[in-house]
């Protein structure tokens, strides 16, 4: 058993590393575009606002698995070829980045009018206002939301497997369909468990932080 | 400059939509006058004071500093300050990150030097104890007090308050009058718009009372 184990660890192992780096880089690129996206929904330009509500909408009102296919099999009929790694994380970020900008903009509109007033009488640049006095607000506000976001993300990255790539989730099946077995399965959840359960440490850390003020 | 008026407002006008709610207004102050703005609500005080501090801009008009004129908009000159009626004061920093903000941001201070600029100003209004607290730990008459250090730090010619006293025990109202005084020592220019005539009235060098559509000196 143990020697079972030990010997579809390094597949399983692989397949985590991916599930971690489409987590990565979803998360790395997908909260900035969900901020900007954000600001533009309060932008008040109403062109935008109604681009970006369209995207929103097609975006959260679609299934994810819907638009990985839709990137990876369906663009290439009209020429638009991207490889199965950036299909997935193109897929994702823009996903992703639509529910953010949804939990940002609740966030920034919770932010009080008034914080930026006296910003503004004090002379700082919009952009210090935004580092200095809304952002840190902002995070602290959005935190649990995101944090939900996140958990669910490292969740959905096993749908990659749609388009052929080798994450956690087909590392597992795969074994188990190759040995009979149901240990691959157990150690698949397991993992995803150590993953999940890492993150909402790490998230429980940063939140802490966030509670020396109010 | 002498004989200048530290603040001249001149033929100002401001409505909303249809609605006038300043009309023809003209004022002047002297370095280190106090006046205070009083009148029913909905007469135009709150927006005549976020005129004066650029939060707001009017229609028509000409506001002078110094005898030279300004837009209150542009905050290069840091000519006015301001106390807001809830303080506003940014809940993510400590006090003493709250006074030094701008000092280092836009006047590019080091903190430290900014920490040693602020000092003078944090003994006088007593707030040694609570510089290292967040403002949702403070009293409201610490958090009106550090609001107004916050305000002093950037050098303001003119410093406004909204309300200064409504969210403050009675028994507080004594001392930021005597805040206000000693700022008017210090030769610093005070508007105040306050419900409160008779603090209003004690406080002031001149009252200007704003009727409906109309201010009259």
């Amino acid at each position: 058993m143990i020697n079972y184990i030990i010997s579809i660890l390094p597949s399983l192992f692989s397949g985590a590393w991916l599930t971690l780096e489409i987590f990565f880089w979803t998360t790395v690129l997908a909260i900035p575009l969900g901020i900007v996206v954000a600001l533009g929904l309060l932008s008040k330009i109403k062109p935008l606002e109604v681009i970006l509500r369209f995207y929103i909408w097609i975006m959260r009102g679609t299934p994810l698995l819907l638009q990985l296919i839709f990137i990876f099999y369906g663009l290439p009929t009209i020429g638009i070829v991207f490889p199965r790694y950036e299909s997935a994380l193109i897929a994702f970020v823009i996903n992703y980045a639509a529910y953010f900008a949804e939990i940002f903009r609740g966030g920034l509109q919770a932010i009080p009018k008034g914080q930026v007033e006296a910003g503004q009488v004090l002379g700082l640049s919009s952009w210090q206002r935004f580092h200095r006095i809304i952002q840190p607000q902002l995070f602290k506000i959005v935190l649990p939301s995101i944090g939900n976001e996140l958990i669910n993300l490292v969740k959905d990255s096993s749908l990659v497997y749609v388009i052929g790539l080798w994450d956690l989730l087909r590392a597992g099946n795969v074994a188990t369909a190759r040995d009979v077995s149901l240990v691959p399965l157990v150690l698949v959840g397991i993992l995803y468990l150590v993953l999940t359960g890492l993150l909402t440490y790490i998230l429980g850390v940063v939140e802490k932080k966030y509670n020396v003020w109010k | 400059m002498s004989g200048n008026k530290i603040l001249e407002l001149k033929n100002i006008n401001k409505s909303f939509g249809s609605r006038k709610i300043i009309q023809d207004l003209n004022l002047e102050l002297d370095k280190g006058d106090i006046l205070s703005i009083i009148g029913p609500s909905g007469a135009g005080k709150t927006t005549l004071l976020r005129m004066i501090a650029g939060l707001e801009t009017a229609d028509s008009g000409h506001f002078y500093h110094d005898g030279q004129e300004f837009d209150p908009t542009d905050r290069s000159k840091h000519v006015v300050g301001m106390v807001f009626q809830d303080f506003n004061l940014f809940p993510n920093l400590t006090v003493m990150d709250n006074i030094t903000l701008a000092p280092v941001n836009v006047k590019g201070l080091s903190k430290k030097d900014a920490e040693v600029a602020a000092q003078r100003i944090i003994d006088e209004l007593d707030l040694n104890e609570v510089v290292n607290l967040y403002p949702y730990q403070l009293s409201g008459g610490q958090k009106q007090r550090v609001a107004i250090a916050r305000a002093l730090e950037m050098q303001p010619a003119i410093l406004c308050y909204d309300e200064p006293t409504s969210a403050l025990d009675p028994e507080l109202v004594g001392k930021v009058k005597e805040i206000f005084f000693k700022l008017k020592q210090n030769g610093i220019t005070q508007i105040v718009i306050t419900h409160d005539h008779q603090f209003g009235k004690e406080v002031a060098d001149k009252i200007l009372e704003v009727s409906k559509f109309k201010g009259e000196q």
